[in-house]
């Protein structure tokens, strides 16, 4: 589904900037009610609501992590058991082979840091990062997506009309954008 | 500064650009302030004397530090657990404080990020120059070698090899994925063309795309949640180190929660103290208020109130476990040859700590950081009797001998104090100080409390 709307959002649109973040979440449930559906959103930081009124559900980034961990927990848990009693049995102290209080500590470690590191790459993969350039860039007014601005993109092969439609919720600095 | 303004968590008359400019403009002004330069170049010097003694260490060998048998571990391995706690606190402040989505943790996360980054890299260079053929350090890495060995997965060697590599890959993530977003700010504010690639190769082509901050949000949760854990995991794993062996004074089940709070009282300390010297050195009194100060002395009583508690704990144990090594190791602690350094930890870490029950002495930066610099002090102690009382009276009269680290323990030791404090000069100037994605946020939801909740309730 997302490599679907990331070829669409290639299309490129109209941008207009909005003052709030307020404002913002209106500009996209006005945009999307008047028949835009290929809408994008920038924000200076992480606005509640904003990916719901743009209809987008990530995917649970939580539960993949879990998942990752948990497997990587057991792997390394087998190779602990696996090393200790099949490859290369050694008794130290008249402990056990398979002493496995013991192989915990790095079981534990090895899962919760395979659980980040998922989350992490999920991220950056899910957002296409790295990508060092993008035609939102050459939109002049796009500095400020990282400061105060709040953007609408409306990706359409029809920008009059996307136009028309950003002029009417009170957007400023309106341009073409990414053609 | 008047009384109301300290009140404030977030100034009343900043916004959105004028935060901007002002955290940007830090790093992005050509000129450096004057207390930076010094710190800049006093720092640096430092960390060429920790270049020069390693050098001396790695042509030298082990022989140069106060270690030997009975006390092998020494100074360097007193520096370990050190310095892993002052790490904890910063993890534990941007995670604990982002999970229970705290105001005043806006602020100061950053500072705490970068000062568990840098600590742990304090931290991890020990174990490794304690080695005595520190170039074998590999052979602790589970890796198919010619002779088909394995590491010893019983040994709390190797469980320090994995939480303190967890720990320092999982802090760089961490630390890194919080200045993502800061990074594409400076991006698009740099002028000239060289800090315009630099920062947008940092930047990764962040875009600010509100499907961007979606995942960038559920990455975060992932790992806030996990930083709790890891932060309990890593010290209490190091702890097992001395707790796993029978040595007394060193074998004690109260040991991982009683490291882990010693951890989270220091980390708590040294970003007390990072706080205070940041926002003079960059005129920040209004973002991080005396108020935040007041919040950071509060948790410091409270970790060196469990710290204290863990104390007393240890003395009723060896009294009431009527076991003779462990009775006299109690009073060769109070006692003996190390004696000084055990009233010295009390003195720092149960009395003088009192003080910060005044809310006019968690109020005063001087005050809060000469406190911050007793606290370190104190908890530097405290690991120095542990490994060094211990084991320098065990089981065998015989063996028994006092060790004292050598000015090399001394130069180290400064070095590596020298690379912290570099490293976080350097970081201020190449990275905002304060968060400033997790400011706008604080100021948006400071601006319009009713409707994030009533956002909040409808999206859950």
């Amino acid at each position: 589904m997302s490599v679907l709307v990331m070829s669409k959002a290639e299309v490129g649109g109209v941008m207009g900037r909005f003052t709030t973040d307020t404002e913002l979440v209106a500009a996209v449930r006005a945009a999307s009610a008047q028949g835009h559906d290929r809408l994008e959103a920038f924000a200076p930081f992480p606005v509640p609501g904003l990916a719901e009124a743009l209809g987008f559900q990530p995917r649970p980034i939580p539960v993949y992590a879990l998942g990752a961990g948990v497997l990587a927990a057991a792997g390394v848990l087998f190779l602990q058991w696996f090393s200790s009693v099949i490859d290369y049995p050694v008794v130290v102290g008249g402990k056990p082979l398979a002493s496995w209080p013991a192989f915990l500590p790095v079981t534990f470690e090895v899962g919760i840091l395979v659980a980040a590191l998922t989350a992490v790459v999920m991220m950056l993969a899910g957002n296409r990062l790295p990508r060092p350039h993008h035609p939102v860039f050459d939109y002049p007014a796009f500095g400020r997506a990282s400061d105060d601005g709040f953007f609408l993109m409306i990706h359409t092969p029809d920008p009059d009309s996307a136009r028309r439609c950003l002029q009417g919720l009170g957007a400023e600095d309106i341009e073409e954008v990414g053609t | 500064m008047s009384r109301e303004q300290g009140q404030q968590l977030i100034p009343g008359d900043l916004t959105q650009r004028t935060l901007t400019s002002r955290i940007a403009g830090l790093v992005l002004d050509r000129r450096p302030r004057p207390g930076w330069r010094v710190g800049f170049v006093v720092s640096g010097l430092l960390t060429l004397v920790l270049l020069g003694g390693l050098a001396h260490l790695f042509t030298t060998g082990v022989g140069i530090f106060g270690i030997n048998i009975p006390v092998a571990w020494g100074m360097p391995i007193v520096n370990t657990i050190w310095w892993i706690g002052i790490a904890h606190a910063g993890t534990l402040i941007s995670a604990v404080l982002l999970l229970t989505r705290q105001p005043w943790r806006a602020s100061i996360n950053r500072l705490a990020e970068a000062m568990a980054m840098f600590a742990i890299v304090c931290a991890g260079i020990y174990p490794l120059i304690h080695l005595g053929r520190p170039w074998l350090a590999y052979y602790l890495l589970p890796y198919p070698d010619s002779l088909g060995l394995w590491p010893q997965w019983r040994s709390p060697l190797v469980w320090d090899f994995f939480a303190i590599a967890t720990y320092l890959i999982f802090t760089t993530c961490f630390l890194y994925l919080s200045l993502l977003p800061d990074f594409a700010t400076l991006r698009d504010r740099a002028l000239g063309r060289g800090r315009q690639l630099f920062y947008g190769v940092l930047a990764l082509g962040w875009r600010n795309s509100a499907r961007h901050w979606a995942r960038y949000e559920k990455a975060n949760q992932v790992l806030a949640v996990v930083a709790a854990p890891i932060v309990v995991s890593v010290t209490g794993i190091i702890s097992l180190d001395l707790a796993i062996s029978i040595v007394p004074g060193f074998h004690f089940t109260i040991f991982p929660p009683y490291f882990v709070a010693g951890a989270l009282f220091s980390g708590f300390a040294t970003v007390s103290m990072l706080a205070i010297i940041m926002r003079s050195v960059f005129g920040l009194r209004d973002l991080i208020t005396r108020r935040h100060l007041d919040y950071l002395g509060r948790m410091m009583l409270l970790f060196a109130l469990v710290v204290g508690y863990a104390y007393s704990q240890e003395m009723f144990t060896a009294w009431y476990t009527g076991d003779e090594y462990y009775r006299y190791l109690m009073i060769d602690r109070w006692t003996g040859p190390y004696a000084p350094i055990w009233w010295g930890m009390i003195f720092c870490n149960v009395v003088l700590v009192q003080l910060l029950w005044f809310r006019n002495v968690r109020r005063s930066p001087l005050w809060l950081f000469v406190l911050a610099l007793t606290s370190n002090l104190g908890m530097w102690l405290e690991r120095f009797q542990i490994v060094f009382t211990s084991t320098h009276a065990e089981f065998m009269p015989s063996t028994w001998d006092t060790i004292w680290p050598t000015g090399w323990d001394w130069l180290l030791y400064a070095g590596t104090l020298g690379l912290f404090t570099f490293l976080m000069f350097v970081f201020v100037r190449l990275a905002p100080v304060v968060s400033m994605h997790d400011m706008r946020t604080a100021m948006r939801e400071r601006s319009q409390p009713e409707s994030t909740d009533h956002e909040r309730a409808r999206h859950e």
